[in-house]
């Protein structure tokens, strides 16, 4: 799984100007929060899928986010689904107070249930939400982008070329890992888990050092091709936005305040009883 | 270059003295030095001995980015570097460094090279032309898009050339840019090196230890701790062989058998570089006779015993990618030293992985001293076989040398005793008892090297295979390891060693192999597997030039398959009637 990895197309998402992605990040993150009605959250998290599908990102990948955020989930769940106060109860029971964690419960409500699925389905659009745009552009527009809304260009440049050096470092692992395994270093294969934490430690070492040595080797290269050298830069690649993007843009604000107004004055998207 | 004479000085150092910050000895000891516009220089020198520092002071990277102490003056295309930025520097020097992996940075090779000229502010349409003009000249056009990170080594090089080309600089400072590369990619760099130089006049500064780079040179520096002892046109340095040594820098091998010749009484008067130059010259010292060839010996070996490693129809895939190995059918013998050859890419170092267990065959078998690595426990297969890697960064997982080479024995559960003594044996063998205690990252790289072998040594293998262990090493260090993997075979261990450089196979290796496309093209003596010029040169492996010149000298009665510098001198004064 890498989150920086590009899937080109010419979906209409992937045309859309990054500025305005993120724009629609902003607002599916405002969305999910105001929302806590199943229902709605449950409209916002399927308009996402749609939008993995729809730009053929390959399934594999949202299969190993899906992978990752199982555990995270069902804890979720189950922590809301015992512990969110609520009135109306499904099951009622009592746990004894001197039971560690789960002493003084007492019932099972329908609010902690729906809660618990809410919470879950805000965990994966809020998950879900951040690679559809990484996936959808190139780390020359994403950086460009964010230089454009402010961000200054040795930190945008800093932070892109430290992500590039992660399938570098991984190689590295894996050939330290080699080097271990031909002097009869086992413990990363059969180990107990306590020999498998050890076992990381010789692994860090090189590592470590190996990175510091590329990271001073890089500035050094980057600082004779005048890195640095001015307040600003020019681009080669040029973002625009087009009457689209601003369409777009407005689109996503107004659905976004409509709903938000919606919320507060009519209770929209609120779960009652 | 003849008309170099009424250049004017593009570089100019004088006096130039650096201390790197916090360093109480100088890393540059008063170093005078001029080059002439168009002229290419190569700087050589063992590691340490400054090169590098002295070509970053050329785009003031030093002292401006890097700070330290610096005395006298480095004027640069009329500019003095301590009165002007890195910017205003980086217009007129590029620089090429060794590791494509930390200089090429961008998603595609046109913003790669687009990056230089959008810091210079340049307006959008000159970065265009810039771009296209870069990568035309380089030879890369039709690159444009390509990610830098998938293309071959040499490749890689090309683009970070383009890069520094698209600065439109006056002169171009490569720091070992070939060292990575194997002998396709190092001839496609030193030829466009000519060619740039040509069409466009650009001077070059190289630091370089390859034979390839002295005969492109219009001069040659050699440099010793910090200073310049030695300077002039290649064959001159190179006669002055007293400096050259001193330098650690590695003798052209013609080179190295005039003084041979001279030594033993045999004065031509010059020393010459070429095989053609040697070839006029030595001519006319002989006769016109026909030779027969030396006989070819074959390899010590005790055939009466198993073979130590023996591969079945080794096939091997990557998961998700091509067949590496194809019909791989060895058998290597106890005390055997062969050199295992090929271009990067031909599957070389993942053949090596399959003695020590680290890879298992897709199909087929490979048996290790009895053992079928499909069902041998990496324990018992790291016993036998010794693995020394490429890199011996990422061999090292300790904080002291002596805790390094305990690392393989105490996985082995031997005794503390025991692994004690090992240590101690281990250290002796290689040369390194009075560094037990420095961490191994603050070793030399030539020492670096020597630890690896020492901690592989101490699980007491049969067995040793070396991954390339003389790249990016001077003379000396080369000397040492080779000189030391030399006696573990007069132990009666059995080597295996991958290497790029020739000379050290011809000189060392009694069988080679040669892999070609993951499969074994040659495999024999290895005087027989060179006297098939025509198969390695179609397998892009460069023939030594002594053995060129054995073969232009075959009519006068050289053997056309001498394999060494030491042979041929022999052969020479026979027939000189010496």
């Amino acid at each position: 799984m890498s989150l920086v990895h590009y899937y080109p197309g010419d979906s209409f998402f992937h045309k859309l100007d990054p500025r305005v992605k993120m724009l629609w990040l902003a607002c599916m993150f405002v969305l999910s929060f105001i929302f806590n009605h199943p229902l709605h959250l449950g409209v916002l998290f399927i308009s996402v899928l749609f939008l993995w599908i729809y730009m053929k990102i390959p399934f594999s990948e949202l299969k190993l986010f899906f992978k990752a955020l199982t555990i995270v989930a069902i804890v979720t769940f189950f922590f809301q689904l015992l512990f969110y106060p609520g009135e109306h109860a499904i099951v009622s029971f009592s746990i004894p107070r001197w039971i560690p964690y789960f002493g003084g419960v007492t019932a099972i409500t329908i609010e902690g249930l729906v809660n618990g699925i809410a919470m879950v389905l805000r965990l994966f659009i809020i998950v879900l939400t951040m690679p559809v745009i990484t996936m959808s552009t190139s780390l020359e527009h994403l950086i460009i982008s964010l230089i454009r809304m402010g961000m200054p260009y040795e930190i945008a440049f800093a932070a892109t070329t430290a992500l590039n050096l992660v399938p570098v470092l991984q190689s590295d692992a894996l050939k330290i890992i080699d080097a271990q395994k031909a002097r009869a270093f086992t413990a990363l294969e059969r180990g107990s888990f306590k020999d498998k934490i050890k076992a990381y430690v010789p692994l860090i070492v090189p590592l470590m050092v190996g990175s510091l040595k590329k990271g001073q080797q890089l500035e050094v290269a980057m600082e004779s091709r005048a890195f640095g050298a001015y307040e600003s830069r020019t681009y080669l690649t040029e973002i625009r936005m087009r009457s689209i993007d601003y369409v777009f843009a407005a689109f996503f604000v107004i659905i976004t305040i409509l709903c938000l107004a919606l919320r507060i004055l009519k209770g929209f998207g609120a779960f009652r009883l | 270059m003849e008309g170099l004479g009424l250049a004017k000085d593009v570089i100019v150092v004088d006096k130039l003295t650096y201390y790197y910050p916090h360093s109480e000895e100088p890393a540059l000891k008063g170093i005078n030095l001029k080059v002439k516009q168009g002229e290419i220089v190569t700087i050589m020198g063992h590691t340490g001995c400054g090169k590098s520092t002295l070509c970053l002071t050329f785009n003031g990277v030093i002292p401006h980015a890097i700070g330290g102490d610096l005395e006298g003056k480095v004027v640069i295309d009329g500019l003095d570097v301590m009165e002007h930025d890195i910017p205003e520097l980086a217009r007129r020097v590029g620089m090429v460094f060794q590791d494509p992996e930390t200089q090429l940075f961008s998603v595609t090779v046109k913003s790669e090279v687009a990056f230089g000229p959008e810091n210079l502010m340049l307006p959008r349409e000159e970065i265009i032309e810039r771009v296209y003009w870069a990568l035309e000249a380089t030879r890369l056009k039709g690159y444009e898009e390509r990610a830098p990170t998938k293309l071959s080594g040499g490749e890689k090089q090309q683009v970070a050339l383009a890069a520094a080309m698209a600065m439109r600089p006056k002169i171009l400072v490569l720091d070992e840019p070939t060292s990575e590369l194997d002998p396709v990619g190092t001839r496609k760099i030193f030829s466009l090196i000519k060619e740039l130089n040509k069409r466009y006049g650009i001077t070059f500064v190289i630091i370089e230890h390859k034979e390839e780079a002295v005969r492109l040179s219009d001069r040659i520096i050699l440099m010793k701790d910090g200073k310049v002892i030695g300077e002039g046109r290649p064959p001159r340095v190179f006669s002055e062989i007293d400096s050259v040594k001193e330098s650690r820098v590695r003798v052209p091998q013609i080179s190295q058998l005039f003084y041979k010749l001279k030594e033993r009484g045999l004065d031509i008067g010059r020393l010459p570089l070429s095989t053609e130059e040697a070839y006029h010259i030595l001519k006319d010292l002989l006769n016109k006779e026909k030779a027969e060839d030396l006989p070819v010996e074959a390899s010590k070996r005790d055939i009466e015993s198993q073979p130590v490693i023996k591969t079945k129809d080794l096939f091997f895939q990557y998961k998700n990618g091509p067949v590496a190995l194809k019909r791989i059918n060895l058998e290597v013998y106890q005390g055997e030293f062969t050199a295992i050859i090929g271009q990067n890419g031909a599957g070389k170092t993942t053949l090596a992985k399959h003695f020590n267990g680290l890879l298992k065959p897709t199909k087929g078998d490979v048996i290790i001293d009895g053992m079928n690595t499909k069902d041998a426990l990496i324990t018992d297969l790291a016993k036998t076989v010794g693995f020394v890697f490429q890199n011996p960064d990422h061999q090292f997982f300790s904080f002291t040398v002596e805790e390094e080479v305990a690392f393989g024995p105490r996985n082995l559960g031997l005794s503390e005793e025991e692994v004690k003594s090992r240590v101690d044996e281990a250290l002796r063998m290689v040369g390194l008892e009075q560094m037990r205690n420095r961490h191994p990252f603050t070793l030399s790289r030539g020492q670096r090297q020597r630890l690896a072998v020492a901690s592989v040594l101490a699980m007491h293998p049969k067995i040793i295979v070396l991954d390339e262990p003389t790249t990016g090493q001077d003379e000396v260090a080369i000397n040492q390891i080779m000189t030391l993997v030399n006696k573990l075979r007069e132990e009666g261990r059995t080597i295996l060693m991958i290497t790029h450089d020739m000379s050290i196979v011809t000189k060392y290796a009694e069988r080679t192999i040669v892999l070609c496309q993951g499969e074994v093209l040659l495999d024999g003596p290895t005087r027989e597997v060179f006297s098939h010029p025509e198969i390695l040169e179609k397998s892009h492996i460069d023939i030594p030039p002594i053995m060129k010149l054995a073969r232009m000298l075959s009519e006068y009665g050289i053997p056309s398959n001498v394999l060494t510098v030491e042979e041929m001198c022999d052969m020479i004064m026979r027939k000189a009637g010496g």
